[in-house]
């Protein structure tokens, strides 16, 4: 076999049994990461100090733990007190749960981009403050937030690599095992490599597209 | 207090932390009435504006509008604001919406119709304002500053308030798309709307409005006919004042 035709058996092994889990994990973090970011910053935006300083605080922690740590306490750690999960919903959870702090951010930064003077707009046709925040500012600040999100989609993509350390087949996984049964590293890594290249690239793509549809609705410069 | 007497206020008062920005306004509006407010910048006319219709809470003193004290704590404060137009500076269109639609969003959400009939009283403001039909389906982004105001107004309008306020609703347009703006409030005044315009456009104030206040320090200095505060104010900061804006505006 020469070094194409490995690389190409590499690349077929780790889209047919690697990257259906890595997109699964990812994807699901990811919605699980969207969920939470809005809970958190609704409760930011429309709760009280002390729900808002919770959150906060939370935020903090959640961007302070290393992923595969969080992993790791949630794979490992929590059986002891009697929550045993597996190692795909462990990874979900994880990484899902570090989104939502991520995701929170995004937005909450979108939705102080449009509050003011919008918000003064629609207060001022009589909507009340609830409605101001549904019809006028979450729509708009969830169109400015898509760039960032679907680069956050792209890092937990990258991220979910990790649940490597707990056991879950995902592409990475693929490649080390691949690796491991030919003795050579180099080749399946690379493959595995261009895989994730040729994802991320393609989304970046797609943050290009929003950017300009969101220039020609009046966002930004 | 005559029932004739739309808006009454009394002594008004405004801080912004020590910050004194409204120090003891005192202003009657009478129904169909157009009052034009000129002033130094940071005089507080804004911040006036802004009370009138609770976007900014005041300090002290009362403010009476349509037979109701509003300054109280048990008013409703959206069915205030659903009565009162307001004309921002920088147009503030929901950007997500397309003109027709942010025209209708009040409509919809205020008033409760039902979507044909927004659309169909949305359809007569923009028409009102001079925006047509090729223009209803086109984002804020697609549409001149000229446009995008008077699309701004005919939100306002819509929602058929008792009182339009307008807070430098030209200062921010290109000299070319001042006018037609300033048509479409004349031609407002001139239906016997009742409002309330600050603004630097002097050649607006004299044709269209029936008293021009002048404003400064966070109180009303003078007040009168348009021809008299104008051409020929009393104090002397207003003339002052005025005598700057008419040099910028080489009007006389
Ligand atoms: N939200 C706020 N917080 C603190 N200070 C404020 C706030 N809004 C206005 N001010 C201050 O109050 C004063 C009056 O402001 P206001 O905007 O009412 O003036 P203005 O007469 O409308 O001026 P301009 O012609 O510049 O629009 C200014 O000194 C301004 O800095
Ligand atoms: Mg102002």
């Amino acid at each position: 076999m020469n070094s194409i035709e490995q690389l190409l058996t590499a690349l077929i092994i780790i889209v047919r049994y690697g990257l259906s889990n890595s997109i699964l994990v990812s994807t699901l973090a990811f919605f699980l990461g969207l969920i939470l970011g809005l809970i958190f910053v609704f409760i930011e935006v429309l709760g009280g100090r002390l729900a808002s300083w919770t959150v906060n605080l939370l935020v903090v922690i959640l961007r302070g733990i290393p992923p595969v740590l969080l992993l790791f306490i949630i794979f490992y750690g929590l059986p002891s007190i009697g929550i045993s999960l597996n190692n795909v919903v462990s990874a979900i959870i994880g990484l899902g749960l570090i989104s939502g702090a991520y995701q929170s951010q995004i937005l909450r930064s979108s939705i102080q981009a449009v509050a003011a003077r919008q918000m003064e707009a629609a207060l001022s046709i009589g909507l009340s403050k609830w409605s101001a925040y549904t019809s006028v500012i979450f729509p708009q600040a969830l169109r400015l937030s898509l760039p960032g999100l679907v680069n956050e989609y792209t890092i937990i993509l990258k991220d979910s690599s990790l649940a490597y350390a707990i056991g879950v087949v995902e592409a990475f996984t693929q490649a080390v095992h691949i690796a491991q049964a030919r003795f050579e590293y180099f080749t399946p890594l690379l493959a595995v490599a261009l895989l994730y290249l040729a994802i991320c690239f393609s989304l970046s793509q797609v943050v290009n597209y929003i950017y300009l549809k969101l220039r020609v609705l009046g966002y930004g410069q | 207090m005559g029932s004739d007497k739309l808006l009454f206020i009394e002594d008004l008062h405004k801080y912004y932390g020590k910050h004194h920005v409204l120090k003891g306004v005192n202003l009657a509006v009478n129904e169909g009435e157009s009052v034009v407010i000129i002033g130094p910048s940071g005089s507080g006319k804004s911040t006036l504006l802004r009370c009138i219709n609770l976007l900014v809470k005041p300090d002290k003193g009362r403010i009476v509008f349509d037979n109701e004290e509003i300054t109280t704590g048990k008013i409703d404060v959206r069915r205030v604001r659903e009565k009162i137009g307001f004309v921002f500076q920088h147009f503030n269109l929901f950007l997500h919406l397309t003109a027709i639609e942010n025209v209708m969003l009040g409509l919809i959400k205020v008033k409760n119709y039902p979507r044909e009939k927004a659309r169909r009283i949305a359809e007569e403001a923009l028409l009102s304002v001079g925006i047509t039909e090729e223009l209803w389906n086109k984002y804020p982004a697609q549409l001149s500053g000229g446009q995008q105001q008077r699309v701004a107004i005919a939100r306002a309008i819509a929602m058929e308030p008792k009182l339009l306020l307008f807070d430098e609703p030209t200062s921010a347009l290109d000299p070319e798309l001042i006018g037609e703006v300033l048509k479409v409030m004349e031609k407002l005044a001139n239906e016997g709307r009742t409002m309330i315009v600050v603004t630097h456009e002097i050649g607006f104030a004299l044709k269209a409005a029936d008293r021009v206040v002048f404003f400064d320090d966070g109180k009303i200095i003078e007040e009168g006919s348009p021809e008299q505060v104008i051409l020929n104010p009393k104090t002397e900061r207003a003339r002052r004042f005025l005598f700057s804006i008419r040099e910028l505006y080489r009007l006389e």
